[in-house]
C-alpha cells in the first residue's frame, strides 16, 4: 500500500521535509475558484519576480558609490520571499473560520508588541529594539552582524483586518452612529502605538481600510461622511501638531508648482505656514526636502514610453534617488520599462484585486466577506498611495509598493494576506440562505 | 445592498488609479522627453579649471621684468590642523557631554581618540620648523590662522542656516552684496546669546573646504622642496603643490612703475564680468599696481577648462590660453643703475631724499627711465605692505609721475619761448636786475640774496638779455616778461608744451580684446596745474583752467605761485624743445596692440627762438656763470663728446632742487632728462650733479654720444 500522499503527516527526513511543503503548497490550490486562484497567484508570482529583479538592477549598477550598500538586497528579498511562501502556505493549512475565534488575541499579541516597542523608545531596550532614523518600528534579533528584524506595524493591519471583520461579522448596531464606537476604538488602539513609533504611513492606511469594511458592512454613508468631515475641520489644528519634516512632505505636493514656490518667495508668512522658515529659498528646498520628489518624478518621466531597458538608466546607474530600492521603486520601474512597463505592473495589482473582488463578491459568509474587502481595501490603499507619492500626486509616505518594495515584513504580510483571499477563495461555502448584509434588517 | 457597495467601492478605488495612470502618461508621455534631455544635462559635471598664466612685462631690449614662475608649496589638509583648534575640541566635549560624559571624560575620550592625530600634527610642525626657515611659532601661528578662517566660515553659515530671514540679510541682498562675516557673527551672538547652543550648530555645519588641504608654506629652494618630498612622501594630508608665482627679476628697480599683483577684488571682478574663463576665482591675482594693473587686460590669459561626465568621460576641453606679453620703453638695466647711483651716498649728495628722475630717448619719445626713489622690492611687497607703506619718503608714491612739484625755474625756458613767440620781448631786450629789493608784489632775484645782481655779472656780456636771463636764472627778467604776456597766452604755451594735462596716455587696447572699459585704465598721473586754482573734477581741456591773476602771473614766471607739474612733464617738455619745437607725448607702451594715438604737435616756434632758447640752455651748462657750469664741468662729459643743454630750478616755500634739459650728440641722437630732489635747496648743487649722472650713464647705455673705450 503506498504512503498516502496527501496526508497532514510530517515526514522526518530533509526530502521528506521538502515533499510535505510541496504538496501543501498543492494541496492549498485545490478546493473552489481554483482559476481566479491561480490568475490571482500568477500575477503575485510576477509582481514578486519584477520587484526582485528591479531590486537587483538598483543594487547593481556599474561604478556607483553607495550602491554596494544594498547590492545584495535581492538576494535577502528572495529570503524574503521563501518565508513569505512558508506564510501564505500556513495561512492556508487552517480554514480562515477557525481564525476568527482567535482574532482578538492575534489583534492583543500585535497591539503587544507595539505597545512594548513603545517602551523601547522610553526605556533602552537596544539592540532588541534599535532606534533608527529616530524612530522605533522593529524588532532586531540576531547578533550584530546578522540579524533579522520585524516589523510589527505590518503584521497589526493584517490582525486588525481579522480583528475588525470578526467584530463586524453579525452585528447590525453600525448603522447607528454610536454603534461605530466600537470599531473606531479597535482602530484606535493600534492608530495610536504605531504613531508614536512613529509610522505615519500605516497609520492612514488604516482609516481606509476600516471605512471600507465599514461602507461594504453597510454603515451608514451620512455617518462616515460626517467622521471624515470632522476629520477635515480638525485637519488645520494638526497641522501644526505635526513635526516639521511632516508638514514639508505634505507641502512637497504644492511646492512642484513654480506659481506656488514664487507666492512663497513673496509671502513670508505663507512660506512660515508651508515650511517653518519664512525666508524661502528654492535651491535649498530643491537640493533638501523637494530632492526626492524631483527626482522620483524626473526618474519617471525619463522612462518616457518604453524605458531606458533593464538595469540601464541614469537612476539606476547614479545614487540621486534616496530609497529607490523600497518605497521608490515603482519610479524605477517607470525609468526601466516605461510607460508599457508601468501599466502591466498596475495591471498585475488590477489582476490581484479583481480576484479579490471575484472572492469576496461570489462569498456569503460573513466574516469572509469583510476580510476580502479588508485585504482589497489594504492592498489598493497601499498601490495607490505609493504610486501617487512617487508621482507626486500625494505627500512621501513610508507605504511600500505591496510584493514589489525591497522589505521582509511587508513582503510576508502582503504574500499571507493574499493567502488569506486564497483560503477564503476555495472555501467558498455553498449556500442558499439569505446573503449576509444583502437585505436591511 | 453589499454587492453594490463594494461595486461602489471598487469603483472608486478605480477612479483614484485612473488619476494614477493619467498623471503618469501626463509625466512619460508628454513631458517625457524635456527631463530626459535634462537629465542628460545633470550627467554633466562642473567644469574644472586649469590655471590661468599670466603674460610676461619685458623692457625694450627684452629683458624680463615679471614673469610667472612655478613655486612648491606644503599643504596641510584641515582634517589635521583642526586638532590645534579649541574651538573644534570645544565642540567635541559638549557633543560627548549631551550623551552623558562630564566634561573631564569627554575630554580623556577625546584625547584618547585622537592622540595619533595630535602627534602626526606636532611631528609635522617639528620636520617644518627643522627646515630652518620657520620658527615653530611662526608655524602653529599660520595653522590657527587656517582653523580660524575656517571656523569663522563655519560659524556664519551655522547663522546662515538659523538666521537665514535674518533682516542683516535682506539689508545687504538688496543691495546685491554678501553680508559681511564681522556683521553676521555679531548678529548671531546676538540673536543666540548662549555660546553652547551656538557651538552645537557651528558643529553642525560641513563645508567642503574642511576637507581640503591649505596652504602652509612656501618651499623656496630645491633643497628645502626635496627634504619636504623626502619627509611627508608617506604622510596623509600633506601635499605639496605646485603654483604660479609672480617672480620679478629686477625686484626693486622700476617698482612702482611696473607694479605688483595681488588677490583680486571685487572691483577687479567687474572686470571680465561678462567672460566666464577670465573672471577672477578667488585667490586669483590681478595686478594691483603699475603696468600689472594698466595691462591687466592683456597680461590676464584666459583659463582652461575640463569638462567631464558623470562617467569621468571627457565632455570638452578649452585650452588655457597665456596671458599676453607687455613691452614697455623703460631700459630695466639703466634704470637699475639710475637708481643704484641715487642710491649710493657716495655719489648722491642728497642721499635718502625722495627723488623723481626721467630720461626720455628724443626721437621716439620713449621713457627710457622713470625713476622714483626710494624704491621697493617687488618680490616680497605683499607681505611687506604696511611697512612700505608707512616708511619715509612714501616709496609707493610714483615720483616721476604721480607727485607734483612746483617747477621753479625749469620753467624758464618755456617762459621765454611765450615771451618771444608772442613778442613781448626781444631775444636783445635787457631787463635790468639791479642790487636792489624787489618792488612790493614782484619777486626778488636769488642772486640779490646771495649779495649779487645779474646786471653787474653780465656787465661785460651783453646784460641780462635773453640768453644770459636763462643762464643766471634771472627771476626779476622772467617775472618781468610773465607780467608782459598775457595769461591765456602763457598757459596756452605751458598747456601745448604738455603742461596742466595727463601726457602719459593710457593704452587703448585693439577692438579683440573685448573690454572697452579696461583701455581706460593708465598709471596713476597728475596733470600738474597751470592756475593757482582748479575747479573741481580738474580741468579737461585748456579753457576750463581759470585766468591768472596779474601777481600769480609775476610768479609763474618763475614757476612759482600755483604751478605745479610732474617730472616727466617737464623733461618731455625739454625734449620738445630738443625736437626743434615738435611736441610729442611720450610713449611707455611699446605692444602692437595698443593703439596710440598720434600726438605729434608742431609748435610753430621760430628758429629764432629757438636758438636764443638753446643758447641760453647751453649756457647754463657750458659757460662760466651758467648755474649748472660747476657741475657739467667734467671731463668725463668732454669725452663723451656732447652738447648739453640745461636749466636748473630751485623751488621756494616746498623746497625742491630742479635740474631739467637734454644732451645730443654730433649723430643728432638726444635724450632729455629731468630731476627733482625732494628737500633740495640748490638746483644746481643737489640736481643738477645727479643729472649730469644721469647723462653719464646714458651715454655707457649707449643712447647719446661717443661709449668709452673698454
Amino acid at each position: 500500500m503506498p504512503k498516502k500522499f496527501f496526508a497532514d503527516k510530517i515526514y522526518f527526513s530533509k526530502f521528506g521535509h521538502f515533499v510535505s511543503i510541496i504538496t501543501a503548497m498543492i494541496k492549498i490550490l485545490t478546493g473552489r475558484l481554483v482559476f481566479v486562484r491561480l490568475t490571482m497567484l500568477t500575477a503575485m508570482t510576477c509582481l514578486i519576480a519584477i520587484g526582485i529583479i528591479t531590486i537587483y538592477a538598483s543594487g547593481n549598477p556599474e561604478n556607483v558609490s553607495g550602491s554596494g550598500a544594498f547590492s545584495a538586497s535581492w538576494k535577502k528579498q528572495a529570503v524574503f520571499v521563501l518565508i513569505g511562501l512558508l506564510a501564505f502556505v500556513l495561512v492556508n493549512r487552517t480554514d480562515y473560520r477557525r481564525l476568527g475565534p482567535a482574532s482578538y488575541w492575534i489583534y492583543g499579541g500585535v497591539l503587544a508588541a507595539l505597545a512594548l516597542l513603545l517602551v523601547g523608545k522610553v526605556v533602552n531596550l537596544r539592540p532588541f529594539v534599535p532606534v533608527i532614523n529616530g524612530t522605533c518600528r522593529w524588532f532586531r534579533f540576531g547578533t550584530t552582524e546578522r540579524y533579522v528584524q520585524v516589523q510589527p506595524s505590518e503584521f497589526c493591519k493584517i490582525a486588525y483586518i481579522l480583528a475588525l471583520a470578526w467584530y463586524l461579522r453579525f452585528r447590525r448596531n453600525y448603522r447607528k452612529f454610536s454603534g461605530l464606537i466600537g470599531p473606531f476604538v479597535l482602530t484606535l488602539l493600534a492608530m495610536v502605538l504605531i504613531l508614536f513609533e512613529p509610522d505615519l504611513g500605516t497609520v492612514l492606511l488604516m482609516m481606509p481600510i476600516l471605512f471600507s469594511m465599514l461602507f461594504v458592512a453597510g454603515a451608514k454613508v451620512k455617518h462616515l461622511l460626517f467622521v471624515v468631515l470632522m476629520a477635515v475641520a480638525v485637519s488645520p489644528m494638526l497641522w501644526y501638531k505635526m513635526n516639521l519634516y511632516q508638514r514639508q512632505r505634505i507641502s512637497c505636493v504644492l511646492l512642484q508648482s513654480a506659481a506656488v514656490r514664487n507666492k512663497l518667495k513673496e509671502s513670508p508668512h505663507l512660506a512660515k505656514i508651508l515650511t517653518g522658515k519664512e525666508h524661502f529659498s528654492e535651491t535649498q528646498w530643491l537640493h533638501g526636502r523637494g530632492w526626492q520628489l524631483r527626482n522620483s518624478k524626473s526618474a519617471i518621466a525619463s522612462g518616457r514610453l518604453t524605458g531606458y531597458g533593464f538595469g540601464k538608466g541614469p537612476y539606476l546607474k547614479y545614487d540621486y534617488l534616496p530609497a529607490r530600492h523600497n518605497d521608490f521603486i515603482f519610479a524605477i520601474i517607470a525609468h526601466q520599462w516605461g510607460f508599457w512597463g508601468s501599466l502591466l505592473l498596475l495591471f498585475l495589482y488590477v489582476v490581484i484585486i479583481g480576484c479579490g473582488v471575484e472572492i469576496a463578491y461570489l462569498n456569503t459568509d460573513a466574516f469572509a466577506r469583510l476580510i476580502s474587502v479588508g485585504i482589497i481595501a489594504m492592498l489598493c490603499v497601499q498601490v495607490l498611495v505609493n504610486v501617487s507619492m512617487t508621482l507626486g500626486l500625494m505627500p512621501i509616505t513610508g507605504l511600500t509598493l505591496p510584493l514589489v518594495s525591497y522589505g521582509g515584513s511587508s513582503l510576508v504580510v502582503s504574500m499571507m494576506a493574499i493567502g488569506l483571499l486564497n483560503n477564503i477563495g476555495r472555501r467558498r461555502p455553498f449556500s442558499v440562505a439569505r446573503k449576509a448584509f444583502e437585505t436591511k434588517p | 445592498m453589499y454587492k453594490r457597495r463594494l461595486l461602489v467601492f471598487i469603483f472608486i478605488f478605480i477612479v483614484a488609479g485612473l488619476v494614477c495612470i493619467g498623471r503618469l502618461a501626463y509625466l512619460q508621455l508628454v513631458v517625457g522627453d524635456e527631463y530626459r534631455s535634462r537629465l542628460e544635462e545633470m550627467r554633466i559635471l562642473g567644469p574644472m579649471q586649469l590655471p590661468t598664466i599670466r603674460g610676461s612685462i619685458f623692457d625694450r631690449s627684452g629683458n624680463v621684468l615679471a614673469v610667472d614662475k612655478p613655486a612648491f608649496y606644503l599643504y596641510l589638509n584641515y582634517e589635521l590642523t583642526k586638532f590645534l583648534d579649541d574651538s573644534f575640541w570645544r565642540g567635541r566635549i559638549l557633543d560627548l557631554q549631551r550623551l552623558g560624559q562630564t566634561a573631564e571624560e569627554a575630554e580623556a575620550n577625546l584625547r584618547k581618540e585622537f592622540e595619533a592625530n595630535l602627534d602626526l600634527l606636532w611631528e609635522i610642525i617639528d620636520k617644518c620648523s627643522e627646515m630652518g626657515r620657520m620658527e615653530r611659532s611662526d608655524i602653529e601661528a599660520r595653522i590657527f590662522r587656517i582653523n580660524d578662517r575656517i571656523w569663522n566660515m563655519r560659524r556664519f553659515f551655522a547663522w546662515l542656516g538659523k538666521f537665514g530671514d535674518s533682516p542683516l540679510r535682506d539689508k545687504y541682498n538688496a543691495k546685491g552684496q554678501a553680508v559681511p562675516v564681522a556683521e553676521a557673527l555679531k548678529d548671531f551672538e546676538n540673536r543666540l546669546p548662549d555660546p553652547d547652543e551656538r557651538l552645537g550648530l557651528t558643529m553642525g555645519v560641513d563645508l567642503e573646504v574642511m576637507h581640503q588641504a591649505q596652504q602652509l608654506m612656501e618651499l623656496e629652494t630645491e633643497s628645502e622642496l626635496l627634504r619636504a618630498q623626502l619627509e611627508f612622501v608617506d604622510t596623509d594630508m600633506v601635499e605639496i603643490l605646485a603654483r604660479a608665482k609672480r617672480f620679478y627679476p629686477y625686484g626693486p628697480a622700476a617698482s612702482q612703475v611696473i607694479g605688483w599683483v595681488g588677490p583680486a577684488r571685487s572691483s577687479d571682478k567687474e572686470l571680465f564680468a561678462n567672460d566666464r574663463l577670465r573672471r577672477y576665482l578667488d585667490n586669483e591675482l590681478s595686478g594691483k599696481d603699475g603696468v600689472e594693473r594698466v595691462c591687466e587686460v592683456v597680461l590676464r590669459g584666459r583659463r582652461g577648462e575640463v569638462i567631464y561626465d558623470i562617467d569621468s568621460e571627457l565632455v570638452s576641453r578649452s585650452e588655457t590660453q597665456f596671458g599676453k606679453d607687455v613691452r614697455i620703453s623703460l631700459d630695466i638695466k639703466l634704470q637699475k643703475e639710475i637708481e643704484s647711483h641715487l642710491n649710493d651716498p657716495n655719489f648722491n649728495a642728497s642721499y635718502g631724499s625722495a627723488i623723481g628722475a626721467v630720461v626720455i630717448d628724443v626721437a621716439t619719445s620713449d621713457i627710457l627711465a622713470l625713476v622714483s626713489m626710494p624704491v621697493y622690492d617687488l618680490n616680497t611687497i605683499r607681505s611687506d605692505y604696511e611697512r612700505v607703506r608707512d616708511s619715509p619718503g612714501a616709496p609707493l608714491v610714483n615720483k616721476a609721475i604721480y607727485e607734483i612739484y612746483p617747477p621753479g625755474s625749469s620753467i624758464k625756458p618755456i617762459v621765454l619761448i611765450a615771451g618771444l613767440e608772442e613778442e613781448k620781448i626781444t631775444p636783445d631786450e635787457v631787463i635790468s636786475c639791479p642790487f636792489e629789493e624787489a618792488p612790493r608784489a614782484w619777486p626778488s632775484c636769488w642772486l640779490f640774496r646771495e649779495g649779487g645782481c645779474h646786471d653787474w655779472s653780465w656787465a661785460e656780456d651783453g646784460g641780462n638779455n635773453a640768453r644770459n636771463a636763462i643762464r643766471g636764472s634771472c627771476n626779476i627778467y622772467f617775472s618781468r616778461l610773465a607780467d608782459r604776456l598775457a595769461p591765456a597766452a602763457l598757459q596756452r604755451w605751458l598747456y601745448n608744451f604738455g603742461y596742466g594735462r595727463e601726457i602719459l596716455p593710457a593704452p587703448v587696447f585693439d577692438a579683440k580684446w573685448g573690454q572697452s572699459g579696461a583701455g581706460l585704465r593708465n598709471l596713476s598721473q597728475s596733470a600738474g596745474q597751470i592756475s593757482t586754482s582748479i575747479p573741481r573734477g580738474g580741468p579737461k581741456r585748456l579753457e576750463e583752467y581759470p585766468r591768472i591773476s596779474k601777481y600769480d602771473m609775476r610768479m609763474f614766471g618763475i614757476g612759482q605761485s600755483g604751478m605745479r607739474a610732474t617730472v616727466l612733464q617737464v623733461a618731455n617738455a625739454m625734449a620738445a624743445i630738443a625736437r626743434g619745437g615738435i611736441y610729442k607725448n611720450p610713449r611707455l607702451f611699446l605692444n602692437d596692440e595698443f593703439v596710440l594715438s598720434d600726438s605729434r604737435q608742431d609748435l610753430g616756434i621760430s628758429q629764432g627762438t629757438l636758438e636764443v632758447v638753446r643758447d641760453g640752455m647751453s649756457a647754463v651748462v657750458n659757460e662760466r656763470g651758467g648755474t649748472a657750469y660747476p657741475a657739467f664741468d667734467h671731463k668725463e662729459l668732454r669725452r663723451m663728446d656732447l652738447n648739453v643743454f640745461g636749466k636748473t630750478g630751485s623751488t621756494e616755500g616746498e623746497v625742491n632742487a630742479w635740474f631739467a634739459g637734454f644732451a645730443e650728440d654730433a649723430a643728432g641722437r638726444v635724450v632729455s632728462v629731468a630731476v627733482v630732489v625732494e628737500g633740495g635747496q640748490s638746483g644746481a648743487k643737489d640736481a643738477a650733479p645727479l643729472a649730469r649722472d644721469i647723462i653719464t650713464l646714458c651715454n655707457r647705455a649707449g643712447y647719446v654720444g661717443q661709449k668709452p673705450d673698454k
